[in-house]
């Protein structure tokens, strides 16, 4: 009876979670931008149910979109770290996806909320949002990679897409095991930086399909460059989740 | 002495002890209202300096006026031009002792949402203090005010007309007549050049699909597109990476090389190398910010130094990913530029395509902007009054 009564007051109890994000400096490399999209973020606890997370209203979060900026240098201010409310569980996994859905991928950056309305990580109606964006200088270069929706059809760059884009370039991430109490979500963007420096490609902002490096990239994040989602597991070589 | 016959002295002590304390210009002042179309964010205005209608008109009118110049000769209206979107058709501006500046006018189209003023300083984050620098500047001097104030404060002290607006605008102040007031006036006119009525917006925010020719559409396809790159840097509602509002989160600091000309290994004196003036960063030579592209139809000469006099230049310029300078102190080729950004990568475009594109260019003029009375240069309406 008394457990039954501890348990129940458990499952109502509300914890505020924090889900923290970094990037390891890479010697070499100066980190202009880094900065990426991630929606419809769940929590898994130790008996398998999986709790969608509530953000705590922020200029960096609205609904289901968070925004997160790694690269502090570059700007005023950085978010390394999402806050939201969820069952007070253990929890021992974490999902979300990479980019911005298609339902909000494509309308009026007016009239977006923020963190949707930043005229530097939006394209055009037609492709949507840069999901993740970096920029980084090295070898006295400056690089980019970012990535986005592909192959969306409309009357103009300026005009929706009514179906969805032939690429869409979402991606379902899993990091299993997670702790959001003990651990973090390292972003290994040095995997990114390598294959496009190692081609001495400049850059990689757009038709992926064209070049072996953006290939090689879009690899490391798990997308199949062809039909812009992910090939069976999703592999993704950019997130993993990191005690230190 | 009663309580009663005190009383309106006390009333008067407690209004302008209220001014005082809540230290701002509204009280008995009218709140400028912004009208912007559905959906445009609000620009920000510094807390210490409130838009009015007050501000505004004493605002104007002082932009327009030559006697803001120590010798009498020029305004802000001299070198911004409402005509020309506030530019002026000169490469490089004069000032009023006929120094020539080593930079092109820029626009005022929607200045209220720069992040940053000036072609290329990261430090001058309001218009209020930027306003300072063609009043005072003196390398080179513009309207060259400073160690003029007081003859500059004596000739607007002795115009009734100006007394009775900065009464308005600055209503329970003692000595209101100063250069604080002056440009915190002034940054709220300019602040009210708002163009947001082009065909391009009528477009693309009030879905008019007839608002461009097709012309134009296909034109702004090319200018979004990864094969052009120009949104890369022209992006967002006022085509500039610089843009601000109330709801923006934060600030890039977005300085770029665009191969307008080539590295050099030492800073030669006399040379404008755009951000590294202001930071002496070797990385930030040769660097300067993207400004908007709004109403640029008007704003020839192009690039920080007016050195290309057509918008046909420009497309030509980026199409080649820079340019090489043959002779005098800066020639070499930009193109190579180290520092260059990686958006300018250069581009083949045919002559229906580049034919294009210019007409989407032009899509982006406010004809409305570019003849609104508001903005108007109210001397010449006070000169053709009987």
């Amino acid at each position: 009876m008394s457990t039954g009564l501890l348990a129940a007051c458990t499952e109502n109890d509300t914890a505020r979670i924090d889900i923290r994000f970094d990037a390891p400096q890479m010697a070499d490399v100066a980190l202009g931008d880094l900065r990426f999209y991630v929606h419809d973020i769940e929590l898994i606890d130790d008996q398998g149910r999986v709790e969608t997370w509530r953000p705590m209203p922020s200029a960096w979060q609205h609904e289901r979109v968070a925004l997160v900026d790694l690269a502090g240098n570059s700007t005023l201010q950085s978010n390394r770290m999402l806050s939201g409310y969820l069952p007070d569980r253990n929890f021992v996994a974490l999902r979300f996806s990479l980019g911005v859905p298609f339902e909000l991928n494509h309308a009026n950056p007016l009239t977006a909320p923020t963190p949707l309305n930043r005229g530097d990580l939006f394209w055009t109606w037609q492709s949507g949002y840069k999901f993740l964006r970096l920029d980084w200088v090295a070898r006295n270069k400056q690089w980019s990679f970012h990535l986005g929706s592909t192959g969306c059809s409309s009357a103009s760059s300026l005009r929706p897409p009514s179906a969805a884009c032939a690429q869409p370039n979402v991606v379902r991430v899993e990091l299993k095991p997670f702790d959001p109490r003990k651990q973090h979500v390292r972003v290994r963007f040095e995997n990114l930086i390598r294959p496009l420096q190692a081609a001495d490609r400049q850059s990689c902002t757009g038709d992926y399909a064209q070049s072996p490096a953006c290939i090689a990239a879009l690899s490391v994040i798990g997308l199949n460059v062809q039909t812009g989602r992910c090939d069976g597991a999703c592999a993704q070589r950019l997130f993993e989740a990191t005690n230190e | 002495m009663s309580d009663s016959a005190r009383a309106p002295w006390s009333l008067a002590t407690l209004l302008v002890a209220l001014g005082l304390l809540c230290g701002c210009d509204t009280f008995f002042t009218t709140p400028y209202e912004w009208h912007l179309p559905p959906g445009f964010p609000t620009p920000v205005v510094p807390g210490d300096n409130p838009l009015t209608v007050e501000k505004i008109a004493l605002g104007r009118r002082l932009f327009y006026d030559t006697r803001l110049s120590a010798n009498n000769t020029q305004s802000c209206g001299s070198c911004h031009q409402q005509a020309l979107a506030f530019t002026e058709s000169r490469a490089t501006s004069v000032g009023s002792t006929g120094e020539r500046h080593f930079r092109n006018a820029m626009t005022l189209t929607n200045v209220a949402y720069n992040a940053t003023f000036t072609w290329a300083h990261s430090g001058i984050v309001s218009l209020e203090r930027h306003i300072l620098i063609p009043l005072f500047g003196d390398a080179p001097v513009e309207m060259g005010a400073g160690g003029h104030e007081a003859d500059i404060l004596k000739r607007i002290q002795g115009d009734a007309e100006y007394r009775k607006l900065f009464a308005a605008a600055f209503p329970y102040r003692w000595n209101r007549i100063n250069f604080d007031n002056i440009a915190k006036s002034i940054a709220c006119f300019v602040r009210i050049a708002i163009s947001f009525d082009s065909p391009f917006d009528r477009y693309a925010y009030f879905g008019e699909d007839a608002a461009l020719t097709e012309s134009q559409v296909r034109g702004m396809n090319l200018f979004m597109s990864e094969r052009l790159e120009c949104s890369h840097c022209h992006n967002g509602f006022n085509f500039s990476q610089f843009a601000t509002h109330e709801s923006s989160l934060i600030q890039d600091r977005a300085f770029h090389v665009t191969g307008l000309y080539p590295a050099t290994e030492a800073a030669t004196a006399g040379v404008d190398y755009g951000l590294f003036a202001a930071t002496n960063e070797t990385s930030d030579r040769d660097k300067f910010k993207a400004p908007t592209l709004r109403n640029i139809e008007l704003t020839a000469p192009y690039m920080h130094d007016g050195s290309i006099a057509t918008l046909n230049g420009v497309l030509d310029f980026y199409a080649a990913g820079g340019r090489e300078i043959a002779t005098g102190p800066r020639r070499g080729d930009g193109r190579a530029h180290p520092g260059k950004s990686p958006f300018i990568k250069g581009f083949i475009l045919t002559p229906e395509e580049k034919a294009d594109v210019l007409n989407f260019l032009h899509a982006l003029t406010d004809e409305r902007f570019a003849a609104d009375a508001r903005l108007s240069n109210p001397f010449l309406i006070e000169k053709s009054e009987p």
